[in-house]
């Protein structure tokens, strides 16, 4: 019913309906107010597969309380013994917690991969099998998802491994971790909330303030433009495009895999602008997902501003664990002795940055061009840091200035296009589609569509104009936050007529330029299938 | 701490009333000066009554493409002399008949309405339903889009409504795909609920209409693949329980003269204009006697009416009645 953040019935009735609510009710009940609205949004959306959260927090909640009593009696034990006998004491109880983690992350992982991957898996199985000549096939299964599955999972593991960890201590409430668990704004698309971050801040209950409120409105406001205004309007060119590739040139597809990075872009950070404005309504501040990733000058520093709150998961629960592990910690030794300290280590580190990136083309489907998009992007940041040392070489004979501007836009200009062209095996519906339109524009290139006007498919040049206007305006915003300037606090130390003009203009940019209504079909939130 | 808030409150609705009056005022700037294409109407067929002489219409009929496949305002012209008009869209919901509800009675005062029985099941979402609840509202939300044709000459332009419906709203097939299944009206033990938006929409029809004093009446026309007992089952008993009447020509199918070798179009799904004309003759020799209609054929302000027959059964010579 509801199913994205940047539709009416979530901002004009859902949204107001839980702030109204949670703002007459007590402070200390304000916290059932919103595990109820957390329910109902998942059940709107996903009726009885509730029952996987459910399932998870209690088992994250069992779980974690079960480290934490292996926690306190290492630690008790560890006090009352003598020196000698800490150490094979600590190993004890280390294996103990080690064992139940691997459980916990186990149950977790497992539950998702039988929900997102066992059709994948199986039909790929079968492929192998009738590859290898064999008639007998596995039983494949698709089985109905339960929304934002990906991303819960993930907030479950990572507590998990906190608790594991010491970072965290094992929460005794399970209510609370069930409000960190489900807190509906961030339930669709995320972002990956942690628990130290964010479960204390939901579990307040804030009140709702005025300035809160405005600055949350306002932030629902400029996410909205950026879906329904730039988003949603490209998108009748790129499914055409992406529909038939084989009925256009290499140029038109260029266009279309550019529009689509564009659509992914203002999509996805339009929707994390809703689902944090709405989390600042509640006094809940939730992680940054976006961090203007266009500016990236390489593409290692491109995922440090692009859906950070996963690559920031990545990093900490399997680049980290896997680098520091004894098998890859002995190799970087070894590496590092035979190939000296660059090309040692690096090599090293490529077994966990592998891991990673094909984790993140797995993560966000069940699709070989997924796992494509992933290591394509190892391969970029792989290949960056081992040609580091000759990069440098090659600058240094032609006195080239690393920090000089032309230098420093080529490498925005170079990781856009880099960028771009992994979004479009993300993007295609098939790997062998992605691969024919990665052909098909260095093949087929030509002019001819944008000079006779047939780049405009299903699109006219007015819908392009807002579209580059749009655009426009994003950029000059980003442009002024990242040089500090925060747009907000701008109009509000305004006078009022002033703020108000603004906020009027956003809304009417919105009603009359957005996309939507009979004319056009309405958009899916892309990130809300992973 | 009570002042400023109770200034933020007032400062709120005064920023809310302010935004309404801006939505309202574009609203009027945005709306289409004519009823065709190039003044920005959408559904053009569905607003075809637009262009009829205001208060001309006698039944004004709701629904989906079930609607305009099966009734013919000219046949039921020919064969009753009152006046109707098919005001429907492909998978017409009920939010939106309501809202072609609304538009139609501000031009015409029918004296019956008529909802399509598939489109009164037809289930809709909450986000859809507030969709055109806003638009009800603000207009604009349906015309925004009419900015890529907006001048000041279109703004200023006194609204004419020229583009007249040859056929009144009907959209006549001559493909024919015979049905081939089997008896798709066998009564069953299924029960199937109304859902409450479709509830919701249909009380708000059957009050809107009973304040303006126009007759309802719920029919579900012919279509095997669409139709079936369970569905025929809740609009009975939704009919029932709000003392609506409720015709259900699926039931009357040998009534209705219906032969499946050669009146559908598209294997059962709807009827072609030959299927068309035997129910809309049915309809019209119904309509006749339960309602109170009048018969306008000897009328000279319905001339119009007439012409467009003429030039119907020009088109469709094959047609005419024997």
């Amino acid at each position: 019913m509801i199913a994205s953040y940047c539709v009416p019935v979530y901002f004009v009735v859902f949204l107001p309906l839980v702030v109204l609510a949670y703002q007459v009710v007590p402070q200390r009940h304000r916290w059932k107010l919103l595990l109820a609205a957390d329910y109902a949004f998942f059940f709107a959306i996903s009726g009885k597969l509730l029952v996987f959260l459910l399932l998870s927090t209690v088992s994250i909640h069992h779980i974690g309380l079960w480290l934490g009593t292996f926690q306190t009696e290492r630690d008790l034990a560890v006090k009352g013994a003598e020196r000698s006998e800490r150490k094979a004491i600590k190993a004890a109880y280390q294996a103990k917690t080690r064992g139940v983690l691997t459980l916990g992350i186990l149950f977790h992982v497992g539950l998702l991969l039988v929900l997102k991957y066992a059709d994948f898996f199986g039909g790929n199985v079968n492929h192998l099998l009738t590859a290898l000549g064999l008639s007998w096939q596995i039983p494949t299964f698709a089985f109905a998802m339960p929304i934002g599955i990906s991303f819960y999972t993930m907030q479950a593991v990572s507590y998990l491994v906190d608790v594991y960890r010491g970072t965290v201590k094992p929460d005794r409430s399970l209510a609370r971790l069930a409000l960190y668990m489900s807190f509906f704004p961030a339930l669709i698309e995320g972002p990956i909330c942690r628990y130290s971050d964010t479960a204390d801040q939901i579990w307040e209950g804030r009140p709702v303030t005025y300035h809160n409120l405005t600055f949350g409105a306002q932030r629902i406001l400029y996410g909205l433009f950026k879906k329904i205004v730039i988003a949603d309007r490209l998108n009748p060119l790129i499914l055409a495009v992406f529909s038939n590739p084989a009925k256009y040139d290499g140029g038109v597809i260029a266009l279309a895999m550019v529009c689509y990075t564009c659509q992914l872009y203002m999509e996805f950070s339009g929707t994390m602008d809703v689902v944090i404005g709405s989390g600042e309504i509640f006094g809940v501040t939730l992680p940054e997902n976006f961090r203007h990733p266009f500016f990236s000058k390489s593409i290692s520093e491109f995922w440090t501003r692009w859906h950070i709150t996963l690559g920031t998961w990545f990093k900490d629960y399997i680049f980290y664990p896997v680098s520091l592990s004894a098998p890859l910690k002995k190799l970087t030794a070894n590496a590092r002795k035979k190939l000296g300290n660059h090309f040692g280590p690096v090599l090293a580190s490529g077994i966990a940055l592998f891991c990673v990136w094909f984790c993140n083309g797995l993560w966000h489907g069940s699709a070989w061009n997924y796992i494509f998009f992933g290591l394509y992007h190892f391969v970029l940041i792989f290949a960056g840091n081992f040609f580091e040392p000759t990069n440098k070489w090659v600058l240094g004979k032609l006195h080239i200035d690393r920090q000089s501007l032309p230098w420093r836009s080529w490498q925005v200009l170079r990781t856009i296009v880099l960028v771009n062209f992994g979004e479009l095996f993300f993007r295609a519906p098939r790997l062998r589609t992605g691969l024919s339109m990665c052909r098909r524009i260095f093949t087929k290139f030509t002019l001819a569509s944008f000079r006779n006007g047939d780049f405009l498919v299903s699109i006219d040049w007015k819908d392009l104009f807002v579209v580059i206007a749009g655009v426009l305006l994003v950029l000059t915003f980003s442009i002024l936050q990242e040089r500090g300037r925060s747009i907000r606090e701008t109009v509000a130390r305004q006078k009022l007529p002033v703020r108000w003009l603004c906020y009027y203009a956003f809304i009417l940019l919105i009603v009359i330029f957005g996309a939507y209504g009979k004319a056009y079909t309405p958009v899916d939130p892309i990130y809300a299938g992973f | 701490m009570k002042n400023t808030l109770m200034r933020n409150m007032l400062r709120s609705a005064v920023f809310l009333l302010l935004l309404a009056l801006m939505l309202s005022l574009l609203s009027v700037v945005f709306r289409p000066k004519n009823n065709n294409h190039d003044a920005g109407m959408y559904y053009i067929m569905a607003h075809g009554f637009l262009a009829e002489r205001e208060r001309s219409i006698d039944v004004l009929i709701l629904g989906d493409s079930e609607s305009y496949s099966s009734y013919s305002p000219l046949e039921m012209w020919d064969a009753g002399g009152f006046t109707s008009y098919v005001s429907a869209i492909g998978g017409e919901t009920l939010d939106v008949s309501y809202s072609y509800l609304l538009e139609a009675t501000a031009h015409q005062q029918p004296r019956l309405v008529i909802i399509e029985g598939l489109t009164a099941v037809r289930t809709f979402s909450l986000n859809h339903a507030i969709y055109e609840q806003s638009a009800l509202c603000f207009p604009i939300m349906i015309t925004h889009d009419n900015w890529k044709s907006l001048t000041p000459k279109r703004i200023l332009a006194p609204i004419v409504y020229t583009h007249r419906e040859a056929n009144k709203g009907f959209k006549p097939s001559t493909e024919t795909q015979a049905y081939d299944g089997s008896d798709y009206m066998t009564p069953t033990d299924e029960v199937l609920s109304l859902s409450l938006l479709n509830r919701i929409y249909l009380m708000r029809i059957l009050h809107y209409c009973d304040s303006r004093n126009i007759p309802v009446l719920l029919v579900a026309t012919p279509s095997p693949v669409n139709w079936n007992y369970a569905k025929h089952s809740i609009l009975q008993q939704f009919a029932e329980q709000n003392g609506v009447p409720f015709l259900d020509l699926n039931l009357s199918l040998d009534e209705l003269g219906l032969d499946h070798q050669t009146d559908w179009q598209d294997g059962g799904d709807h009827l072609n204009l030959y299927g068309a004309t035997k129910l809309s003759r049915y309809m019209a020799a119904y309509l006749a006697e339960q309602y109170d209609l009048p018969d306008h054929r000897k009328d000279s302000d319905y001339e119009n009416w007439s012409n467009a027959l003429n030039k119907y059964r020009e088109t469709y010579p094959d047609l005419s009645p024997s």
